[in-house]
């Protein structure tokens, strides 16, 4: 029997997302193997590094990708439909985190030192990606998800603008912004 | 030779735009060549190349990362898809295990079906065949009653009701004598009793 069971890793993501629509599990199963620790670490950046919420997000895309399989363009590639609806998500959260700060009048924590203060610190890729994160969760959502979909995720400035839904012009200027901000921030590090 | 100190010029912006636009292997050649021409020439933009290297490298996936989704979430996910999209190879399954547990008589409730079922079957192949007996003996009575003179005979003698027809070779031949053949007949008509001595 195992000679004729079927290797889903020669399927591609679109691929994949055809058979979950007839409702074949072991195709979700590869999917959710390629994009699991991806999407994770994608929503851990974006929301401020709260492991449970990314967890949590984790498990709606992963329901959306179950319930909403039929919206899926299988013209379109996969990963960009997938960050958009997680960049979608994200923005929800922003709007919402928003809207409780501004109603229980609260201010973010942010009790990190500064870089400035760490210069006598042993300076390591560590500390560097740790005051990295810290940058970006001071970042607003459009900024950080532009640079984490070119950082983390390697896409390409057309595919940032089909996942975020704005202009290439408009990505652009928001990663050059970001990448100069950070690494004016960061330049103790060089 | 420009140094970190002195102020970036438009070339500088649009080799910065480049590098953080695409990777490293994006380039096309000619855009190469610039890039590395610029570089050799200006430690600002060379600082910011590693810079960004360096975000790819800080922001990649570790392999090792204390990262891992929680695994109740691919199970609840994959229980979804079974709900929400029952797959055509377990609606066979589900068929099979039907059938299967038919034969085997697992569903008590079907068991007093099948019963029922056969006992039907049988009525009905005893009764079919009861009927053709039956119609067999009226298409003979259907055969002497052509004859139209031997209409009174068959009347009065009840053939019919006493099963006579049918049930004997001899018995058969005897009364076609008597309905078809004249003589017999008109024998019949002068003497009353020619049917009960013959019969």
């Amino acid at each position: 029997m195992i000679f004729f069971s079927k290797s889903y890793r020669q399927y591609s993501d679109e691929q994949l997302m055809g058979l979950i629509r007839k409702g074949d599990a072991s195709s979700f199963d590869e999917l959710y193997k390629r994009y699991s620790h991806r999407l994770l670490h994608f929503f851990y950046r974006m929301l401020n590094g709260d492991e449970d919420k990314a967890q949590d997000f984790l498990q709606d895309i992963c329901l959306k990708i179950v319930e909403k399989a039929d919206t899926f363009n299988p013209e379109g590639k996969f990963s960009s439909w997938i960050f958009t609806i997680a960049s979608n998500m994200c923005k929800n959260e922003y709007r919402s985190m928003r809207k409780r700060i501004s109603m229980d009048n609260e201010t973010i924590d942010r009790n990190y030192v500064g870089p400035e203060k760490a210069i006598e610190e042993e300076i390591d890729h560590k500390n560097f990606c740790d005051y990295l994160y810290k940058e970006l969760y001071e970042l607003g959502y459009d900024k950080r998800s532009v640079f984490l979909l070119r950082f983390q995720e390697h896409r390409t400035i057309k595919e940032i603008s089909q996942i975020l839904g704005c202009a290439e012009g408009t990505v652009k200027s928001r990663l050059f912004y970001t990448t100069q901000l950070l690494s004016n921030r960061l330049k103790v590090f060089r | 030779m420009k140094t970190r100190d002195s102020k970036p010029n438009k070339e500088c912006n649009r080799v910065e735009n480049l590098l953080i636009q695409k990777s490293q292997d994006g380039f096309l050649q000619p855009e190469r060549e610039g890039i590395e021409k610029h570089l050799e020439g200006c430690e600002s933009c060379r600082v910011f190349r590693e810079r960004v290297m360096s975000f790819y490298d800080s922001l990649a996936v570790p392999a090792n990362s204390h990262l891992k989704p929680n695994p109740e979430i691919r199970k609840l996910a994959k229980n979804r898809l079974k709900q929400v999209r029952p797959s055509s190879n377990r609606r066979f399954r589900m068929i099979k295990k039907f059938l299967h547990d038919l034969i085997k008589f697992r569903i008590p409730v079907y068991q007093a079906a099948l019963g029922m079922a056969v006992c039907l079957i049988v009525i009905l192949f005893l009764n079919r065949h009861h009927v053709s007996k039956q119609s067999r003996m009226m298409g003979q009575i259907e055969s002497y009653r052509n004859y139209g003179h031997a209409d009174d005979v068959l009347e009065h003698i009840d053939l019919f009701h006493s099963q006579k027809i049918g049930r004997n070779i001899v018995e058969d031949s005897l009364l076609f004598r008597i309905l078809v053949v004249p003589e017999y007949k008109h024998t019949y008509q002068k003497n009353d009793t020619v049917s009960s001595q013959l019969l």
